[in-house]
């Protein structure tokens, strides 16, 4: 549990510091954006399991065009201060025109909607229902503003809370007790040590 | 020695122009509508222009400030654990001081003929570009005279701001 934690936390290094590369320079460029997440952790294949917490419209997009294009996507996580990812959290999308769209995260937190099953209006409301471990409820957090244009949550929800951003999407301020654990066998678990 | 003296006097000027203070090169200021009010507009600008992947970003030549939108960087706020889009703590007023600088630092030649009378509000970019008579990466916002949102911002250009326009502007999701 130890080992998955802090390679995400490393990735959440790689998300923070490609923020402040960004913002080094006046022009940011979706390529340098890309360039500054650095690469695939050797271990996870380039699947709906990688890159967990990134912005995934940046490279899904028709832009970067990595196959699948998706209108809408981002990974769920823990609590404000732990980025452990959250499994089996619903998500749901509501359009301007009141479309509505529901998905599941999978192991390593992560969902996604591809256009080619919704090419929402914008703009966007959010929420979600999370598990609750040991128990058969759910919790749900409503986001109260709107996604104008970005579907990457992750373009918005990143790090811990700070002026730029409420922090990456999680399901609840602190730890619940039992805790939320990862599934050891999920093919998002980056084992890559060296980096 | 003619050029050591011209070099000298260039290097003089260089050091000195570093040394101007803030209040100094702001004597030139350009003309802007009052700020007292602008709370108002700045809660419509902050729930239409202001989330985080439009205007609520410092990348943006026009930022929006305040507590859904990009917080402003500021040292007093610095341990404030609610200091954060969405946190607990309300828009400031130092937010919305930045936002009315934003604004009237956008475009400040057009701005100040606005403010004397000698220009029209219609022809700003922040009264064009909501109504998509410009280009818009945000797409039309509102009509032209159409909502209460247009006439909260253009009725503090031109200097008789109806606060009653910006409230029922927010009475719309
Ligand atoms: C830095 C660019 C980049 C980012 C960020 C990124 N991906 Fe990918 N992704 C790729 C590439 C490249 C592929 C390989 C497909 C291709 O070459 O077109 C891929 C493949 C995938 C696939 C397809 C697997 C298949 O077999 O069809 C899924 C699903 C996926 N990524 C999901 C995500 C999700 C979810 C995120 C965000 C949490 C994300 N990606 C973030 C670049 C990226
Ligand atoms: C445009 C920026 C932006 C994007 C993109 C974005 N969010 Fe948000 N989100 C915010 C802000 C700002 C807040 C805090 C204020 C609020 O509730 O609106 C927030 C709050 C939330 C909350 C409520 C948290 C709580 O404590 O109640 C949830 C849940 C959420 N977002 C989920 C998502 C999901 C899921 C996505 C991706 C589909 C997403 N957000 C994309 C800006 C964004």
């Amino acid at each position: 549990m130890r080992r998955w934690f802090e390679t995400l936390h490393r990735g959440h290094a790689l998300v923070l510091l490609s923020g402040l590369l960004v913002g080094a320079c006046q022009s940011p460029t979706n390529d340098d954006k890309i360039d500054a997440l650095g690469g695939e952790c050797q271990s996870v294949a380039e699947s709906e399991f990688h890159r967990a917490g990134q912005p995934c419209l940046l490279c899904h997009d028709t832009y970067e065009g990595a196959d699948p294009h998706m209108s809408v996507a981002g990974t769920i996580f823990a609590t404000p201060n732990i980025p452990m990812p959250v499994a089996d959290a619903k998500v749901t999308l509501t359009d301007a025109n009141g479309t509505q769209i529901s998905t599941t995260t999978n192991c390593i937190g992560n969902f996604q909607i591809e256009t080619a099953d919704w090419r929402p209006a914008f703009p966007l409301h959010a929420e979600i229902e999370c598990p609750i471990p040991g128990s058969e409820d759910r919790r749900r957090l409503v986001m109260g503003t709107r996604i104008s244009r970005d579907g990457s949550c992750a373009g918005c929800h990143f790090g811990p809370p700070s002026n730029k951003s409420p922090g990456w999407v999680y399901c609840a301020a602190t730890m619940p007790d039992p805790p939320y654990e990862v599934d050891p066998n999920c093919a998002g678990i980056c084992t890559e040590t060296s980096q | 020695m003619k050029g050591a003296r011209r070099l000298f006097v260039a290097l003089v000027s260089i050091a000195l122009i570093g040394c101007f203070s803030e209040a100094e090169l702001g004597s030139a200021q350009a003309l802007c509508p009052p700020a007292d009010d602008f709370r108002a507009v700045n809660n419509v600008l902050e729930r239409r222009c202001g989330t985080l992947d439009c205007h609520g970003s410092p990348y943006r030549p026009f930022i929006v400030f305040g507590q859904t939108a990009y917080r402003r960087p500021d040292l007093s706020h610095i341990d404030n654990p609610n200091y954060f889009p969405g946190g607990l703590e309300a828009t400031t007023d130092h937010e919305v001081r930045g936002t009315y600088e934003s604004a009237c630092g956008l475009e400040p030649e057009e701005m100040d003929a606005v403010v004397r009378g000698e220009g029209k509000a219609e022809s700003l970019s922040i009264v064009r570009k909501p109504r998509l008579q410009s280009k818009h990466k945000g797409g039309r916002i509102w009509g032209a005279g159409t909502t209460e949102g247009d006439r909260c911002i253009l009725t503090w250009l031109t200097g008789a701001l109806e606060k009653e326009a910006c409230k029922n502007e927010l009475r719309v999701p």
